[in-house]
């Protein structure tokens, strides 16, 4: 208990005292994170939508895909992402490796699958008589499209959250292809894990805290605005 | 002279859902500038061909000509002048304003956007304080009438209505009943009404179709009696009424029991005994295209049929709404479906 307490007590000193490693390393955690989930979301919802909306050849087989990809461990799209960034890699020539792109990069093949299967499964939950309602006005494909992601809001808000929620706390990306490099690309997750290695067990738990106060903000944001639509 | 001009031409329509055929139509002119009402038992086809009528859907096989242009060649500009009212509409989940405004939007066409949102409201029987409502704080009638708002907004060419007064109370029905007129009064609008109520649809249309089991039965006039039937000692069927009268079907030993009876209103001759006639109530009256012609519905039992008399006799036997009179169905020339 004590443990905790102090490491309580530690984290409000680090946020108080202006700690410049721990500042950086919320900074770069919120920036990396907030940019994988951006680009996750530009690119899966879309995907999501026709894999949830348009019935063809295969979508069973795509489905459980995306599905199996949800549990990829961290650890391993590191390890896929280290050998293409890496200099022999496929991707090498672009210097990528050990830069806050690479994390990008890695986080958003977590975030990913996480955002196409929610907005499928939310697309596919939609009640089947908008798609007669929209087209009925007149509406084309891409407004139908639209229109259908936004009455199926509540739920991609969620499917952001989740997503949000396993990109910011995942290890594995950031340290095998951010290097944990103090000022540069380390995370507090990766600071954490660097804090408990030294022994460090009061600042590991002090950086916890912190993690969670920043999921805490991000999620509060997120319910305030659901509470605006809705009311 | 007035000259018709055909709006819509369908030949050989085919639907399937899941391999299953829902619509068999060789041929079908609709008018334009005209009501036009179909009616038929629940799964008659009715929102399938509105689905089609609207391009929401294509037909699986066959032509839909519209003004004489085929469907397939349609822009989709075209295609935004024909709205359809389906039956249980989607409100979106947003507020009110957004929800009459939405097909405005999507048009691009957001001058004066307030002020006609407003008077669309107007037309429904709605007050301006509805603007801010949520989706989720409207009634089934109020959100019917919003739907509709939504679509009278557009002043469009063509107005489906899927049974649009269905699962709404009497003073929102009314109230969409003299929505759409006006809108037919005002822009012109060719309209297409699927109801169960035959009497709002006797009354409105210029023209009714009947569907069942996905093909057209017969435009006009007819009346359809449903199962269940009973079997007489000799073996024809008998349609017994809920008030006990019973009506013997003759030649009827071959039919099946779950059968459903058409017969035409040329077939049903009022004010006259016999002695397989059946006493029944006259609910209205109304003029036909024929001058001298008038078209009588009555119940019997609370199943609601009709039949041509002329305006004479009406007149002479001082029948009104109200009155009972003796029903003789010439069940010879019943059509077994």
């Amino acid at each position: 208990m004590n443990l905790f307490t102090d490491g309580f007590n530690e984290a409000i000193q680090l946020l108080v005292s202006g700690n410049d490693s721990v500042y950086s390393a919320i900074a770069v955690t919120i920036t990396v994170s907030s940019w994988s989930l951006f680009i996750s979301l530009i690119i899966g919802l879309p995907l999501g939508f026709l894999l949830g909306y348009y019935n063809f050849p295969g979508k069973t087989v795509v489905r459980t895909i995306v599905d199996t990809l949800l549990a990829l461990p961290t650890v391993v799209i590191g390890l896929i992402a280290y050998t293409m960034l890496s200099r022999s890699g496929v991707f090498g020539e672009f210097g990528l490796l050990f830069t806050q792109k690479s994390i990008i990069i890695g986080q958003v093949v977590l975030g990913l699958p996480i955002i196409i299967a929610l907005t499928a499964t939310q697309v596919e939950a939609v009640d089947k008589r908008l798609y007669l309602s929209l087209k009925g006005l007149g509406a084309n494909s891409r407004q139908i499209l639209l229109s259908t992601l936004i009455e199926a809001r509540f739920g991609l808000m969620t499917a952001a959250m989740t997503a949000y929620g396993r990109i910011v706390t995942e290890i594995g990306i950031s340290m095998m292809v951010g290097g944990n490099i103090k000022y540069h690309t380390r995370t507090v997750t990766t600071a954490i894990a660097l804090e408990t290695g030294k022994g460090e067990f009061i600042t590991g738990i002090a950086l916890g805290l912190v993690l969670f106060c920043v999921a805490l903000m991000v999620n509060i944001a997120l319910s305030m605005l659901k509470r605006k639509w809705t009311q | 002279m007035d000259t018709v001009k055909s709006l819509y031409e369908l030949k050989n329509i085919e639907h399937y859902h899941n391999e299953k055929r829902v619509l068999n139509i060789d041929k079908l002119i609709l008018e334009q500038s005209k009501i036009t009402g179909f009616f038929g038992p629940n799964g008659s086809g009715k929102s399938t061909l509105f689905s089609i009528l609207s391009f929401v859907s294509k037909p699986t096989f066959g032509t839909v000509l519209f003004n004489g242009v085929d469907s397939k060649k349609l822009e989709h500009k075209v295609k935004q002048d024909i709205v359809i009212l389906p039956q249980n509409p989607y409100l979106l989940k947003r507020s009110v304003f957004d929800n009459v405004a939405y097909g405005l939007s999507l048009r691009n066409d957001i001058k004066n956007l307030n002020e006609r949102v407003s008077q669309a409201l107007k037309q429904v029987g709605l007050e301006d304080s509805f603007q801010n409502r949520k989706w989720s704080q409207l009634s089934g009638g109020e959100a019917q009438r919003v739907a509709l708002a939504a679509r009278l907004i557009l002043k469009p060419k063509v107005l489906i209505l899927d049974e649009p007064t269905s699962g709404v109370d009497t003073n929102s029905a009314q109230l969409i009943k003299e929505a759409i007129f006006l809108a037919k009064q005002k822009w012109d609008t060719t309209l297409f009404i699927s109801s169960h109520d035959h009497n709002w649809l006797n009354h409105t249309c210029d023209k009714k179709v009947a569907l069942f089991q996905g093909k057209l039965v017969q435009s006009g006039s007819i009346n359809l009696i449903f199962a269940p039937w009973k079997k007489a000692s000799n073996g024809n069927l008998i349609k017994e009424f809920l008030c006990g009268q019973k009506l013997i079907f003759e030649n009827s030993t071959s039919k099946k029991r779950d059968s459903i009876v058409m017969i035409g209103s040329d077939d049903i001759y009022l004010n006259k005994k016999s002695s397989n006639s059946v006493k029944a109530v006259i609910t209205s009256i109304f003029k036909e295209n024929c001058a001298n012609q008038m078209l009588v519905e009555f119940v019997i039992g609370g199943i609601t049929l009709n039949a041509k008399l002329s305006k004479n006799i009406i007149e002479e036997k001082r029948l009104l709404p109200g009155s009972e009179v003796d029903v003789t169905i010439d069940t010879s020339k019943a059509c077994w479906i």
